[in-house]
């Protein structure tokens, strides 16, 4: 059975806002990727990739459509 | 929970018994939303529906509620802040304090648009929200911890699907300092109006939640369009990189050169907040007057270049290792800094001081100190104390201290003299255990006051018992009416005439006056017509961002980029313009005013300390000779409110306009 999608984030959309960390059911997503822009902004990064259920509530929750499932 | 919920917010509330641990669900009318949105709104509603009138602050009549706001996950930005509510044991009158972090969408993931608790518990307790519902647990080993630590040991004791949100109190609260506040996210304060006294009188150490539940709006398509448009706009707003901190002072310098008026656009002020968060006041307040200095009696004189040039916000980005977001947010002002050198390894970061801290214990008190500034913020943060009252309160016994009306004997061998830094922490770590000289200064410089003698008072600074922010009305007299008239005085983000500036409501609310190229700032210091509509304006256009959750900073980016009315309309689905928004903002400011004199308050003692007000006038620096009659200006926003002009009570015909009739609150009290 293939493995479900999970979400994979744009960093050139995404605004590091923190709505896909803060609505994961499962608080799989952190904020911790900082390499990103001149602000040294914590970016979003999926920490728990085998906890995740593929369940899309991030994609749906993001403003910017900064997250594809994939 | 109703079919067709789909109006951002939930339609409901938990109340909490703390006496007897029990919990009940109560529904929230889609009409009480209307006609005072969420959030603050929602929690004045509450309070004054369900408080009983002269309930004890620190009693078990008063109610403490956590409330999130209205636009609060719905995928708008900027919109992610909550409040705690209750009565204060500081004013006496309504209470609110305001904060950020990740709490607030935790509200409303928890099922509820606030979480509200009365009564008292015996023994300590903290309350504790999954999807499963709420459970009252005990606490009894957090007791005594600070605000860190106790995050950290909630942590290790509860396991959850989502990483918990948590909202605590620290030592300060845990004594009932009427200056104590709540925390949250490693020591981000809801500071003001002794909200954490409330808290801990309640013996209620923690809120912690961890509920996933769905947050509905009506048209979420719109919503993130209005998003991303924002989002656009602030992405392209960054000041060159060759800009540093040390070109602050002069753009001060600049800014007060001239008496006319230059509305600029907000997104300049959004490029800086990016780049340095708050801290950009912190010496470009001291050439423009802004800042207050030695107890509110000195000016840039005192309190130089030389020293003040510690302050340069580059200086304390240096220590920055993160930028910090609050949900929703991106702009991004806040930061973690790396103190584990500067405090010998007691601590090993902090949020990075806020402008209003770095003022309170820099320029007020004459301390040129930066490095006690980072510990004494994470002290406070820790105890859980608010740092523009023990700022201010610490000013106020330097200067009694200077008069000699402190000695030494009394002050338990401290120093007080202005700048010693090396006195300020110890005392800072005083105030927070309620012990040896910082016992008399816990609960904030009015009670100070009283406690040292009524010759004394003239120098406690304050409106109505809560301490003023780092910002002087001297420079912008609306700020001062806000400070005086507001039901939770003192506060400095009700509005101001720079803000109303920055905002350009005019584009939205066709009755509000605009702000011409060229217009004489100095109208502004005589309480004329333009002023009360202005300072009206001010009060209702916060209210409505109090009620949707949204950020301060996004208000002043101005709201033709900022849109919150059209946020709003797509969330619940309701077609309002401006100006019918303006009117619930209006309603929301009465209903507490009108909760304020159910309550016994004179709105009129609320007047703040007339230092303030340039009596007597500075005889030195930029605010030199500013005065204005702060009596007849509070007059004047009154009559625009609405409310008995004499005497700031809301009028019969006022309340009626405004539908209290309609809401079975007829007995709301009038002049």
């Amino acid at each position: 059975m293939a493995d479900k999608k999970k979400p994979v984030i744009d960093y050139e959309l995404c605004m590091a806002c923190g709505i896909c960390s803060g609505d994961c059911p499962l608080s799989c997503i952190a904020l911790r990727k900082t390499d990103i822009d001149r602000y040294q902004k914590a970016y979003p990064v999926l920490d728990e990739y085998y906890r995740c259920t593929g369940c899309t509530r991030c994609a749906k929750a993001c403003p910017m459509e900064a997250i594809r499932m994939m | 929970m109703r079919g067709d919920f789909l109006k951002g917010y939930c339609g409901k509330i938990l109340m909490v018994d703390l006496s007897d641990s029990t919990f009940e669900e109560i529904e929230i009318p889609d009409m009480i939303y209307e006609h005072f949105l969420s959030g603050v709104g929602l929690g004045a509603y509450i309070l004054y529906k369900y408080l009983p009138q002269g309930a004890d602050p620190l009693g078990p009549d008063n109610i403490l509620g956590f409330v999130s706001g209205l636009l609060t996950g719905t995928g708008s930005f900027m919109t992610g802040r909550w409040l705690a509510v209750c009565k204060s044991p500081l004013t006496g009158g309504f209470g609110d304090a305001n904060c950020g972090g990740t709490f607030s969408p935790a509200i409303k993931q928890s099922g509820y648009d606030g979480i509200f608790l009365k009564g008292q518990s015996p023994t300590p307790k903290m309350l504790f929200i999954d999807n499963n519902g709420p459970q009252l647990l005990d606490a009894a080993d957090l007791w005594g911890l600070d605000t860190v630590e106790t995050e950290a040991a909630i942590n290790q004791k509860i396991t959850a699907n989502k990483k918990l949100a948590i909202a605590t109190i620290g030592p300060a609260g845990e004594h009932q300092s009427l200056i104590a506040g709540i925390s949250n996210d490693g020591g981000r304060m809801a500071a003001r109006s002794g909200v954490g006294a409330v808290m801990g009188s309640k013996k209620l150490k923690a809120v912690v939640l961890a509920g996933s539940k769905m947050i509905r709006s009506r048209d979420p398509q719109t919503i993130k369009t209005i998003s991303r448009d924002y989002a656009k706009k602030v992405k392209a707003s960054n000041l060159p990189p060759l800009a540093t901190g040390a070109m602050l002072p002069m753009m001060g310098k600049s800014m007060v050169a001239t008496d006319k008026a230059i509305p600029i656009d907000g997104m300049l002020s959004t490029a800086i907040i990016k780049k340095w968060g708050t801290g950009f006041t912190n010496t470009m307040g001291m050439t423009m007057g802004d800042t207050p200095v030695k107890n509110w009696k000195g000016s840039v004189a005192d309190f130089p270049y030389r020293k003040y040039r510690h302050m340069n916000p580059d200086q304390i980005q240096k220590h920055e290792t993160q930028k910090y977001h609050c949900y929703s947010c991106v702009i991004g002002c806040g930061g973690v800094c790396d103190i584990n050198g500067i405090s010998k390894g007691r601590f090993s970061h902090t949020h990075k001081p806020e402008y209003e801290t770095v003022a309170a214990f820099g320029s007020l008190l004459l301390n040129k100190d930066r490095d006690s500034i980072f510990i004494i913020n994470e002290l406070l943060n820790r105890g859980g104390m608010d740092s523009i009252s023990a700022g201010n309160t610490i000013a106020f016994a330097m200067e009694c201290y200077e008069k000699d009306w402190l000695s030494p004997e009394v002050t338990g061998g401290l120093e007080l003299t202005w700048g010693n830094a090396e006195a300020i922490v110890t005392l800072v770590e005083q105030m927070i255990a309620g012990v040896d000289f910082g016992a008399i200064l816990q609960h904030g410089v009015k009670k100070a006051s009283e406690i040292l003698g009524i010759e004394s008072a003239p120098l406690a600074i304050h409106a109505g018992g809560q301490e003023p922010g780092m910002h002087d009305p001297r420079l912008d007299p609306i700020l001062g009416i806000h400070y005086s008239c507001d039901p939770t005085p003192g506060r400095h983000t009700i509005g101001a005439g720079s803000y109303y500036t920055y905002m350009r409501i005019w584009e939205d609310v066709t009755w509000a006056p605009k702000v011409k190229l060229g217009e004489d700032k100095n109208n502004e210091y005589e309480a004329t017509n333009q002023v009360g509509l202005k300072s009206m304006i001010n009060v209702c256009i916060k209210q409505i961002l109090d009620g949707s959750g949204g950020c301060f900073f996004a208000l002043v980016s101005g709201l033709n980029h900022f849109k919150i009315f059209d946020y709003l309309n797509a969330a619940t689905g309701w077609q309002k313009t401006p100006n019918e928004y303006m009117t619930i903002g209006l309603r929301m400011q009465t209903l507490r005013q009108a909760f304020n004199v159910r309550e016994g308050i004179n709105p009129r003692d609320f007047k703040m300390n007339e230092r303030l007000s340039g009596n007597p006038p500075l005889k030195e620096g930029p605010l030199k000779g500013k005065h204005f009659n702060i009596d007849e200006m509070m007059s004047i926003h009154y009559q625009f409110m609405g409310w008995d002009k004499k005497t700031g009570i809301p009028t019969k015909t006022a309340l009626s306009d405004l539908g209290f009739c309609d809401l079975e609150m007829e007995g709301a009290t009038h002049g």
